[in-house]
Formats: structure tokens, C-alpha cells, sequence
């Protein structure tokens, strides 16, 4: 069987599956949102990435002992802007000139760093002038010029275009290849082009999404469309401040306007976090901490929870009343004397205090006791004909046949330990025993905190979080509709 | 039960009576220790001195006396005047006395005000309450939202997840975030704002004169709400919304639909009342733990301050338990919440009872 192509359907009078319009509108949609992703960081690509978005700026400092007729490379030292420059023996001044290796794509004129030099390994840095508008070339005349090395550091700042010449020295001028101005908007239209030739694929792509869905079926579906995309940025855009910062060099959060893209990346904040504060204790100590007390809450209140819903004894009832009525009562109240009593038995400082007393949880066997209620009891009563003992018909029938509530417990359990806070805040002294929570603390207590780093920490603590989230999604969304979280 | 009727004290009872508080006890002893008797424990304490080190000393009403009445104070009366420079300045006002050895001189007007003997803790209660002005709106919020994932549209597994994240992230790490968000000069939302904004005029230039939001007295409760939105709005309510709408019975909507009505009439008369238990309970949870929230926002991101602006109750107890150790005033204004608490909850009950259909 042969396929028939669009116009011989059409001729049969079969539509095509989306109208003119409605593709229209799937493609604005798409493009709107990656061309505008790509307006929004316009600046910063055109700033950090000499605008044919695919150049690096990397100054490399350049010498000249024989006034410019031939330039060395100077060596990188300590940090990728500070260059070395050996000793010149009888020689009083060195030029000095930044040069872009890709400079011939970025054009002089853009150049927008300033060179500053020391003659004392950086005691002092004295400022070079500019000889001409755009390059910077200078001469330096170091004190010690003739006789020790000298450093040249490079420094990022706005292009300042009319410098003048000092009238004490004869400069040297570096030649500049002259069909550098000639090649740059070629090179931008270039750049420009491969830009939206990587948006616009994205962009159709989400257009196919969205038509696929069936999102613009009618007014009312693109109408929630357009609202659930700008609502989810709203959600989102925080987290993405989040880990544009964590990349960022200490420079790089210290100015006052937006910058999405990292750059240069610092890898090394993730060192930092590691090295500043033990964070992989931290990080220890929390998996250790939410572990076990999941795993004790589960399992007492499960038991107590099966007993309450099916085992006959005196008081049952009276004590799962007081069990409820204690659910109301705010947790600041019952702190203050178990504080106390873990002063007075000596556990302040210990894992002891935290996984205890939040091993025995009123709200888990209020909840797991419901869910037990709603199991039938055949299958128990099956089990205890054929002699199967109490311990036995919670563990291998109640358990298994309640496996969403014990998941979904667990989850909230875990959830709620990884992001507690102020127990362990009150109970802990020792930042070795610290969970990240509170070890999280030990970032800010600097005058002013390092934000890239914090960040960087902050978003490591919360991946796990997401991770568990995006794995137990089910279990979450039942949970909250069964009423398993408070508040 | 009447199964077991029939052998009262047979083994088979016994030994299940034996098991059932066999199996309650690792959790009922832990509920004794941890929960039920610190709570007798922690009434008693409101009623004392304490600061652990010393025994507690029996004060009777003392804190909660502290805490919730007045007196009377002469307090000294100030007008406001402009100075030469044309800026407001407040004067002292003073009387001419004659003394009884015939000297006159200059005092201090005075007048009798009541005041409140612990002045800070009214105003963090108005905090606390002041916090609890993002409910209503992030239960609309929230309605709003489960009213439009309510569509039979492919893929809200997926929005869901993102509405989701920010309520799953609560925790230290967020509320670093929303500070650095909330820096004057470097954070994301004046910059944000100054280059929106700023272009048509609305947003100050320099950045000396941007609002402070966290760091500012007037700005930072509201901008505590601010965050409590972004974080609640797509959360725990909107899916229990979500699953009250669900199971809202379609056949009520075709039959208004073959009356003609309207989707606000539909939405009116049969969605909302329909999925009013599930507002009551939300309202209930969230005006419960709203009142004992604002504890981490207040340590990590604004310390309580500035000038006590956005230290709650829950801040207030933290810090007089923990960092002055004054147990008994702590465990009283716990004891006043647990009272707040519970009086708004019987309220709730009585009067949203009549409203809500079950």
C-alpha cells in the first residue's frame, strides 16, 4: 500500500492535521521563547563573548624591550590575568601591550581592559596609560625596571576612549593589523547567524511540542499554555539565579546588574565548599541523621499503627484519642522540656538527641493507622486459620498491601528530616556532628559571605531533595491527597 | 467488638491484648517521654522561673503578666515642629513650675498612657499575624492554578513538577537564595526591576536609593509574604485542589451547562461549594502552621530585625529558650500560641461549619 502525499489527500478532502494559524501560533510561541532567551543575555554574550558569542576574551600581555619592533609573549603568573615579565638587564623602560588572540574577529575598538604594572611583585600597581584610542599599549617605567622581574596584571573595565599620551615619555605604539574594523561586522552578522540558526531549531522543536500536545486546541488551552509557561518561569527563574551564581567567580556576583552567564566558570567554588567547611561531614551527618530516623519513625509507628486498627486490647481507643489530641499542640511547647531533659541526661551534642525523640511520631501512626483501617480483613483472617502469628500477618500481609502509605510516609519522613533545622540548631554544638541544615550557617558567618560558594553549597543540598522528588513524585502527589503533610 | 464476644479471656484474646500493647509500646513510651509528658511539663514550666541551670522557681502568673498586660506610665509629651531648616523635629514640651521655695522652673510635660508591659510582644505578635496575609492570597493562587490543570491537557505531570520544586526545596537553602535575591544592590530583583522598571522611569537610578526589602522595616514582612507565595503557590494546596476538583461529579456540570449557566455560575454554584471542605482544611492547616512559622526566615535571612520587624512568636520563643534561657516566659508564650491556636480553631469550626457542605 502506497502513502498518499498531502495533495492527494487533500484532494479526498482530508485536512491536515493543524491549521495555518494554529502552526503560526505553535512557532511564535517557540521562537519567543528561545530568541528571547537570547535577547535577554544579548548584553552579556556581546560583553563577555566579544559579541560573535563564540570568542573568549583572554588577554595575552605582550613586551617590548626595543621600542616595539619586536614583542614578546609575557608569561602567565599566579592567575590567568597576571603576567610576568623577566628581568631586562640595562634596559630602563618595557612597553607593554594587551593583545586579544582572537582580536582580528573582535575588533581593537572593543578592546575593553586596562593594563596595570609593578615593579615590586605587586606590592604597588601603577596604572598604564593608553596610548591610543582602543589598544592598550604603554610604557612602563618600573623603578626597578632594569634589574628585577616585573608583573602585569589585566584589568577588566569599561573601554575608555580618550586617553591621552603622557608628555613625558615617547610611547610606543603597537601596529595594529589594519583590516581589523573592515572585518567586524561580517564577523557579528556571522555570529548573529549561528545564534539563531542554534535558537530557532530549539524553538521549532518546542513549536512541535506544543501543537503535538494538543496545548492550542482551542483559545482556552493556548490561553493556559501562555499562563502555565509564565508561571513555571516564575518558579524557575529563581533556581536558575541560583546556579548561574554558583558558577561565578567572587567578581562576578559584586556588580550591580543581572548576569545570567557564569564567566569565567569557577569550577573551584566546589572546592571551596568542600575545603571551606567540612560540607562532606555535613552531608554525611545529614544522610546518617534522616536515615535512621526514617527508618525508626516507619517502623514504630507502623507497629503501633497496626495495633491500633486491629488488635483488640483495654484503653485502645482512649490512648489513640490522646495520640490526636496532642496533634494540635505546637511543636515549640513540647521543645522547651525535651530540651531540658536532654541537658539533664547529658545528650546535648549527640546524634542520641536528634534521632530519638523524632523516632516517635503521632502524625505517622495517625496516618498509617487510617490506611490500615481501609484494608480488608479477609486476607488476615485467612492468614491466622492457617496459623500465621500477629507479628506475621503485619509483616508479610498488612505491610505489603499498604506499600503507598508506608512509601509515601517514608518520603515525607525523609523530606522533613533532610530540611530540619532547629533541632538540630538547638541540640548541636560540634560542627563536626553538624547536619547541613545548620552547617549551611557556617558560610555566612564571614562579614561578608562569598555568594558564588554559597550558592554553590545551597544548590548541592538541594539536589538531593529534587532527586528524591522527582523519583517519588507519585508517592508525593498521593500522599498530600491522602493528608500526610501537616500544615 | 462482638467477634471476640463470645471468649472474653480465651488465650487467643489474651495473647492478642498482649501483642497490642507489645506493639504500641516502642511507640507509646517515645510518645510518653518526647510528647505527652513534656507537654505537662512545659504547663508547668510557663508558671516558673527557669534557666535550666537553677531549678525552676514557681512564679504563679508572673510571665504570662509580663507577657499580656498594661500599666499605666507618664510618659513625656513631644510636638513636632519645623526647625529653621524646614525639617520636622520633635520638641520636648515643658511647663513652668513654681516650687515651694518660690523657684520656677522648666518640667516636662507629662501625660498617663496605657502601655504594654512587654511592648515587643505585641508587636511580634502583629508580625506573626501580619505574615498570615499571604494565605488568602495563596489560596487563591492556588485554586486558580488547580482550576486550569484541571483541563484534560497532556503533560501537566511535567508543570507540575516545576510548580512543585519550590515547595519541595523549603529549607536553609532556599531562604539563602531569596536573601541573596533580596540584596539591595546585587540581587536579582531590583536589578531585575531597575532594568524594567528603570527604563520608563518608575525605578530610581542610583542604586543608593533601591529598595531594600529584607534590610527595610517597612518592606520586609511583605517581602517575607512575597517568598511564602512563590513557595506555596504551586504546592501541597494546589494539588489538594486538584484532587477535590477530580472528584467534583461531571454530570452536575452538563446539567448546568443544558441550563445555560455560565462558567462563573458553574464555577459558583457548584464548584466551590462542592470543594469547600478542602478550603476549610487548608485555611485551618495554614492559619495552624502559619502562626508557628517564620522561625527559619527570621534566623537566616533577616536575624528578626530590622528593628524587630519580622520576628514572630515562633523567633521570640526560639530565642528566649534558647538564646537568654528563660524557660518559663518561652514555654508561656508557647502555652499563649497553643491558646491562639486552639481558639481559632473551635472558630473555625463553629462558624465555617455552617458554610461548608460535606
Amino acid at each position: 500500500m502506497t502513502s498518499l502525499s498531502r495533495k492527494e489527500l487533500a484532494q479526498f478532502g482530508v485536512k491536515r492535521r493543524h491549521s495555518t494559524a494554529k502552526r503560526t501560533v505553535a512557532i511564535v510561541y517557540g521562537l519567543c521563547l528561545t530568541v528571547g532567551v537570547l535577547i535577554i543575555l544579548r548584553p552579556e554574550l556581546v560583553e563577555k563573548f566579544g559579541l560573535p558569542l563564540l570568542y573568549t576574551t583572554k588577554a595575552q600581555v605582550e613586551y617590548s624591550v626595543d621600542d616595539g619592533v619586536t614583542w614578546q609573549s609575557a608569561t602567565a603568573a599566579d592567575g590567568q590575568d597576571t603576567f610576568a615579565i623577566p628581568a631586562q638587564d640595562g634596559k630602563k623602560t618595557v612597553a607593554l601591550r594587551a593583545r586579544d588572540p582572537k582580536a582580528p574577529l573582535r575588533g581593537l575598538e572593543e578592546t575593553n581592559v586596562t593594563l596595570e604594572f609593578s615593579g615590586d611583585s605587586g606590592a604597588k600597581w601603577a596604572k598604564c596609560e593608553r596610548a591610543k584610542a582602543g589598544a592598550v599599549d604603554c610604557q612602563a617605567y618600573p623603578a626597578e625596571a632594569g634589574t628585577s622581574a616585573m608583573l602585569v596584571r589585566v584589568m577588566h573595565e569599561a573601554p575608555k576612549m580618550a586617553a591621552v599620551a603622557p608628555e613625558t615619555a615617547a610611547m610606543t605604539v603597537a601596529a595594529q593589523p589594519s583590516d581589523v574594523t573592515a572585518n567586524l561586522p561580517a564577523a557579528i552578522t556571522k555570529a548573529w547567524i549561528l545564534a539563531l540558526l542554534s535558537a530557532v531549531p530549539i524553538g521549532l522543536f518546542l513549536a512541535w511540542v506544543v501543537l503535538k500536545l494538543g496545548y492550542l486546541k482551542s483559545g482556552a488551552t493556548t490561553a493556559t499554555l501562555i499562563f502555565f509557561t509564565l508561571f513555571g518561569l516564575t518558579m524557575i527563574v529563581p533556581f536558575l539565579w541560583m546556579v548561574s551564581t554558583a558558577f561565578k567567580t567572587q567578581e562576578a556576583t559584586d556588580i550591580y546588574k543581572i548576569q545570567w552567564l557564569a564567566y569565567p566558570i569557577r569550577w573551584a567554588n566546589f572546592y571551596d565548599v568542600f575545603s571551606r567547611v567540612p560540607f562532606a561531614r555535613f552531608y554525611l551527618n545529614t544522610v546518617f541523621l534522616a536515615s535512621y530516623v526514617t527508618l525508626g519513625s516507619v517502623f514504630t509507628s507502623a507497629l503501633a499503627a497496626y495495633s491500633f486498627a486491629r488488635l483488640e486490647f483495654p484503653g485502645r481507643d482512649k490512648i489513640f484519642m490522646a495520640y490526636l489530641a496532642t496533634m494540635m499542640i505546637p511543636g515549640a511547647v513540647t521543645s522547651i522540656p525535651v530540651f531540658v531533659l536532654m541537658c539533664k541526661i547529658g545528650w546535648v551534642d549527640s546524634y542520641k538527641a536528634i534521632i530519638i525523640p523524632s523516632m516517635f511520631s503521632a502524625y505517622g501512626t495517625f496516618m498509617l493507622r487510617q490506611f490500615f483501617m481501609t484494608l480488608p480483613r479477609d486476607l488476615e483472617d485467612a492468614a491466622k486459620i492457617d496459623g500465621c502469628s500477629l507479628f506475621g500477618i503485619f509483616w508479610r500481609i498488612i505491610v505489603p498491601l499498604s506499600k503507598p502509605a508506608v512509601a509515601t510516609l517514608t518520603i515525607f519522613t525523609f523530606m522533613g528530616e533532610w530540611n530540619d533545622f532547629m533541632w538540630p540548631l538547638i541540640i548541636l554544638n560540634d560542627p563536626n556532628k553538624m547536619p547541613l541544615q545548620v552547617g549551611l550557617q557556617f558560610f555566612r558567618s564571614a562579614e561578608t559571605p562569598d555568594m558564588n560558594v554559597l550558592m554553590c553549597a545551597s544548590m548541592l543540598m538541594i539536589v538531593p531533595v529534587i532527586i528524591v522528588f522527582l523519583l517519588g513524585q507519585r508517592y508525593f502527589v498521593e500522599g498530600i491527597q491522602l493528608g500526610a503533610v501537616k500544615g | 467488638m462482638p467477634r471476640y464476644e463470645h471468649k472474653r479471656w480465651s488465650g487467643d484474646r489474651i495473647r492478642e491484648m498482649l501483642a497490642g500493647y507489645g506493639y504500641i509500646t516502642p511507640n507509646f513510651l517515645g510518645f510518653l517521654a518526647f510528647i505527652s509528658i513534656p507537654i505537662i511539663v512545659s504547663f508547668y514550666f510557663a508558671f516558673t522561673e527557669y534557666s535550666v541551670l537553677t531549678p525552676p522557681k514557681w512564679v504563679g502568673l508572673r510571665n504570662f503578666k509580663e507577657l499580656l498586660s498594661f500599666h499605666y506610665e507618664d510618659v513625656p509629651v513631644f510636638v513636632t515642629e519645623k526647625n529653621e531648616k524646614g525639617l520636622e523635629v520633635q520638641r520636648l514640651v515643658t511647663k513652668s513650675v513654681t516650687k515651694p521655695d518660690g523657684a520656677i522652673v522648666q518640667e516636662p510635660v507629662t501625660e498617663r498612657k496605657l502601655r504594654p508591659n512587654d511592648s515587643n510582644f505585641y508587636y511580634f505578635t502583629y508580625n506573626t499575624v501580619f505574615l498570615l496575609i499571604g494565605i488568602p492570597l495563596g489560596i487563591t493562587t492556588s485554586l486558580c492554578m488547580a482550576l486550569i490543570m484541571n483541563q484534560k491537557i497532556r503533560g501537566i505531570t511535567f508543570w507540575r513538577t516545576i510548580y512543585f520544586l519550590p515547595s519541595v526545596t523549603a529549607g536553609v537553602a532556599v531562604y539563602m537564595l531569596w536573601a541573596w535575591i533580596y540584596d539591595p544592590q546585587k540581587g536579582l530583583l531590583n536589578q531585575f526591576l531597575s532594568s524594567t522598571l528603570g527604563y520608563i522611569g518608575l525605578f530610581p537610578k542610583d542604586p543608593a536609593d533601591w529598595p531594600r526589602w529584607i534590610g527595610s522595616a517597612a518592606l520586609a514582612k511583605p517581602s517575607l509574604v512575597l517568598m511564602g507565595l512563590w513557595s506555596a503557590m504551586g504546592g501541597y494546596n494546589m494539588i489538594l485542589y486538584l484532587a477535590a476538583l477530580q472528584g467534583v461529579d461531571p454530570q452536575l456540570y452538563e446539567a448546568a451547562m443544558i441550563d445555560g449557566a455560565s462558567s462563573w455560575q458553574k464555577f459558583w454554584n457548584i464548584t466551590w461549594p462542592l470543594i469547600s471542605p478542602t478550603t476549610f482544611f487548608i485555611l485551618v492547616m495554614a492559619v495552624i502552621g502559619g502562626l508557628q512559622g517564620g522561625f527559619m526566615q527570621a534566623y537566616i535571612m533577616t536575624q528578626g530585625g530590622p528593628q524587630g520587624s519580622t520576628t514572630t512568636l515562633a523567633y521570640y520563643i526560639f530565642n528566649n529558650a534558647y538564646t537568654w534561657f528563660h524557660m518559663g516566659k518561652a514555654a508561656a508564650i508557647a502555652w499563649f500560641l497553643f491558646a491562639v491556636i486552639f481558639i481559632l480553631t473551635l472558630l473555625n469550626w463553629r462558624y465555617s461549619g455552617r458554610k461548608v457542605n460535606y
